[in-house]
């Protein structure tokens, strides 16, 4: 894009901004659209949460239903996933459970996010002796096994899913602190950056303004994945009988209390919900994957 | 554009001395042991620099990189914390200002940065980048704001038409004025321009060049020009500063300066200004070496190890910046 010889005369520049901004969103659809594994994850997304919002209507029994004539049915056409030892429908308690495992990932996902990118974006722009406390914090946190941290914190506020929520989201913190605490490391040092301070613009500002709004790819990568550990480590809660108290359809909660009649043969109790773990985490790691590839510059910066 | 011009009357006040830096310094320390609390050393960026700048003036700052000409800049404007020194901006001291104080003396003082392509947020729109400052600092309503950006536009040679655009859609070249015009939106006095044409095209550079002496005149602004490109500086600057390894060698009229270098550096760096004549004689100063580190730097002048003119009084004894016949030169050949 070339000048004009004179000064003070203003260019026309070709593209509206409207439009190359509507083409960047097309391109970005059509990689996502084009990463198979990605549109896998994205799908059994979708499919789970629709599930989840309209189990209500499509459920065929009553989740917390119980029927001891009808207990311990194998996968038949009354029950196509079969009853539990109380006679409970479990295809109705698995279409419930997708409910309350995203519910908790997204408010675990939630909680991680607005603690540790605040945390970790202050951190890395003041540094000093305030950024280091800060981020060995983290490393404390992150030093215990997940599974292990979220279990004494929810054993410490008391069982139930509103702890489990809470740990859950303590757990993920410091991982959106370190990502956040990266990218204001690289970020702080831009000139953009430093104009805004030339300007005299507030420091909360320039961190939320003009650093969160550029940090924000590899957080979305790093929430989308978050969820699937959420679910996971949320089910396990309620497995190890930390997370919602029965007769609530979880899915964690339904295989701990399935897993006793594996061995005489009654498998669909723990197969369905353990499907539904499975499905919904390998759903938000496709897709995870998928985003962290279409939004790493180094893959676009060739085009 | 009126209001531009109205807003910055060239004031005639009794001291034309619009900026008194004195022996500003800015170490960074460097720590040698992991555990290490005490700094080992220093790299000294600026090493105890004095200059005054004159009201409406430019001074035009060379060196070749790493001598500490950005580290100059920030540190004037604070952007780096100097480690000593002084700043006088019209009488206030402004390494006194306490933080919030600071943030608002801004508005006197603004940069120009090197490289338009990162001196812009990629996310912002022209409108939402020359928003900010307005928004910063003055109470204003969303028309009055409006107005002033569509004047701010005009004034850089950019059409407002064009404010709802991101900066990737424009040249480098137009990227820059809208930092020029960013650096406007406050009504500064005082413009560090920090390499402002270096990382454009030539044809390019002498549009904003022009742009840049056009609004010193009509808004009455001094700039402080940072280069490394000669022909630059002669071209915009009515005193330049030369600097080597964090101190100023060399301060004289431009003119003066390129017909007449005094300090041995200085001519070695004219030599190597390339002569558009290929029949003219030149006498090309080759120096020897490499800059030593300023972590560590030479005892005495710190240019003796590379000097052509060096004398044993060199190696021992640090010159100081001295009047010599209306300019100022730190050499032991002239005193």
């Amino acid at each position: 894009m070339s000048e004009t010889a004179t000064t003070l005369v203003p260019n026309p520049v070709p593209q509206p901004s409207a439009r190359a901004d509507l083409r960047k969103r097309q391109t970005f659809a059509r990689l996502l659209l084009k990463n198979r594994l990605a549109v896998l994850g994205l799908s059994f997304i979708v499919i789970w949460t629709l599930l989840a919002v309209i189990a209500p209507w499509v459920s065929p029994y009553e989740p917390t239903l119980t029927d001891t004539a009808s207990k311990l049915q194998s996968p038949n056409a009354a029950h196509w996933f079969g009853t539990d030892n109380f006679g409970r429908d479990v295809l109705s308690r698995v279409l419930y459970g997708a409910r309350i495992s995203i519910w908790t990932g997204l408010i675990a996902v939630a909680i991680s996010l607005c603690i540790g990118v605040p945390l970790g974006g202050i951190a890395a722009y003041y540094g000093g002796r305030l950024g280091s406390v800060i981020m060995r914090l983290m490393d404390i946190l992150l030093a215990f096994p997940s599974l292990v941290l979220s279990m004494a914190i929810a054993a410490s506020i008391g069982a139930g899913l509103t702890s489990a929520m809470i740990a859950v989201g303590i757990v993920g913190i410091p991982e959106f602190a370190r990502l956040m605490y990266g990218q204001t490391i690289s970020l702080k040092e831009k000139e953009y950056i430093e104009a805004s301070r030339a300007i005299g613009v507030k420091d909360n500002v320039i961190l939320f303004r003009h650093i969160l709004p550029n940090a924000l790819a590899p957080l979305l990568v790093q929430a989308t994945l978050g969820m699937g550990f959420a679910i996971l480590t949320a089910s396990s809660l309620s497995f190890l009988g930390l997370g919602v108290k029965p007769p609530i359809a979880e899915w964690g909660a339904m295989i701990s209390e399935g897993r006793e009649y594996i061995i005489s043969g009654q498998w669909w109790l723990v197969t369905f919900p353990g499907l539904g773990i499975a499905t919904s985490i390998l759903g938000f790691n496709l897709l995870g994957d998928g985003l962290r590839d279409i939004l790493d510059p180094r893959l676009r910066s060739g085009k | 554009m009126s209001t531009l011009e109205t807003a910055a009357p060239r004031i005639a006040a009794d001291s034309d001395t619009l900026l008194e830096i004195r022996d500003l310094t800015k170490h960074y320390p460097v720590r040698k042991k992991l555990f290490g609390r005490r700094p080992a050393g220093a790299v000294r960026a600026v090493d105890g620099i004095s200059l005054s700048i004159k009201r409406g003036e430019t001074i035009g700052i060379v060196g070749e990189s790493g001598c500490g000409k950005s580290t100059t800049g920030r540190a004037v404007l604070r952007l780096v914390e100097p480690t000593a020194g002084e700043i006088l901006f019209e009488g206030t001291d402004v390494r006194a200002l306490n933080p919030e104080q600071l943030r608002k003396f801004r508005t006197n003082m603004q940069m120009v940065f090197q490289d338009p392509y990162a001196s812009l947020d990629p996310r912002w729109t022209v409108r939402q980048i020359l928003e900010e400052p307005l928004r910063t600092h003055e109470p204003s309503s969303q028309r009055e704001r409006e107005e002033r950006i569509d004047a701010l536009m005009e004034t850089v040679g950019l059409s407002p038409y064009h404010a709802g655009r991101f900066p990737h859609e424009f040249s480098g070249g137009q990227r820059q004025r809208i930092g020029i015009a960013r650096a406007l939106a406050l009504n500064p006095r005082f413009i560090v321009c920090d390499e402002p044409v270096s990382a454009l095209d030539v044809s390019i550079q002498s549009q904003v060049l022009n742009l840049m002496q056009d609004l010193q005149e009509r808004l009455g602004l001094t700039y402080m020009f940072i280069s490394h490109d000669l022909s630059v500086v002669r071209f915009i600057s009515d005193r330049v500063g030369v600097m080597y390894l964090g101190k100023l060698v060399e301060l004289a009229p431009t003119r003066e300066l390129f017909d007449l270098p005094l300090h041995p550096y200085t001519q070695a760096l004219m030599s190597a200004v390339p002569q558009p004549d290929p029949d003219a004689p030149r006498d090309r100063i080759v120096l020897k070496g490499d800059v030593p580190s300023p972590a560590n730097p030479p005892s005495g002048c710190a240019f003796h190890t590379r000097c052509p003119a060096a004398m044993d009084r060199c190696r021992s004894e640090m010159p100081e910046l001295r009047e010599q016949s209306g300019r100022q030169v730190a050499c032991h050949l002239y005193g």
